[in-house]
């Protein structure tokens, strides 16, 4: 695989099945510089925010988040306290795709926050697998609780998101109709 | 709604592409060739894409008939006159910016 095709990789699917064949056409006649590989690295990025459900990107960022987390508190860089400051501000990208998701599809808030029990089970695989290897041997009733609270959080910051989002949307359309 | 440019509207991608389409329909290629012939900008290929992506979205621009790999674009209607609109105002300011230069 070249590094043209690799670049195209930075895009959407749904996007490379419009435009990929194109922007490598384009990309087959430009010298590689940094300046042209970080444009279309960005740009791969913005299609992404673009085009993504809020769910799937929200989702990705908690998994890299709760996974520096997690490893900064394995390596004993955190006390217990700062680790649980982290952790619970992970949430915030819960709370972030259920407000995002109503914004931008206009969904009511059951389905944001469905949306945002998604992004939870993207983000939250780490822990899930750090915990499930670290008690292997029993303790599944604690677990299984652990488990239980993190879906609930991640219902309620969900709701709370997007309740948050259907407000602004109400307050857009006011804006808009004045 | 137009993007604001850091570098002023005479830099945005979206009315570059739109003012070298209004000479004819053309490919990515000869797009970004164009612009750095008339504006002297030099449009990367991801920010000519994810312009062309939201021109395409917007309705102002559409892929026309071709059989190579380079899909060319014209104006429609639509964009015709958003570019027309844009155009004015931009005299406009131009003008009065002038008419108050004079007066410095």
């Amino acid at each position: 695989m070249t590094v043209r095709n690799l670049l195209l990789r930075a895009y959407p699917r749904r996007w490379r099945d419009e435009y990929g064949e194109e922007l490598a056409g384009v990309l087959a006649q430009r010298r590689l510089t940094f300046a042209v590989v970080a444009d279309v690295l960005a740009n791969g990025m913005r299609q992404h925010l673009y085009r993504d459900d809020p769910w799937k990107i929200c989702g990705t960022g908690l998994f890299v988040w709760t996974s520096t987390v997690v490893l900064l508190a394995a390596a004993r860089l955190f006390t217990y306290p700062s680790f649980l400051r982290c952790y619970m501000a992970g949430f915030l990208f819960l709370f972030a795709a259920g407000a995002w998701t109503m914004l931008r599809q206009k969904s009511g808030v059951w389905r944001a926050t469905v949306a945002s029990v998604k992004a939870a089970l993207i983000g939250h695989f780490p822990d899930v697998a750090i915990y499930a290897a670290m008690f292997r041997g029993g303790a599944h009733s604690w677990m299984a609780k652990t488990f239980a609270i993190t879906l609930l959080l991640s219902l309620l910051f969900g709701l709370a998101g997007a309740v948050l989002g259907r407000f602004i949307a109400g307050i857009r359309a006011g804006l808009s109709a004045a | 709604m137009a993007r604001k440019t850091k570098a002023g509207p005479a830099t945005d991608p979206e009315l570059l592409i739109l003012s070298s389409l209004a000479g004819g329909s053309k490919h990515g290629y000869a797009i970004m060739q164009e612009i750095a012939a008339f504006a002297g900008v030099d449009l990367g290929p991801g920010t000519l894409y994810t312009a062309i992506t939201r021109l395409v979205d917007q309705g102002w621009i559409e892929p026309a008939e071709s059989s190579g790999r380079q899909r060319p674009y014209r104006l429609t209607p639509g964009g015709l006159d958003y570019l027309r609109g844009q155009l004015e105002k931009m005299r406009q300011l131009a003008s009065f910016g002038l008419r108050r230069l004079r007066t410095v």
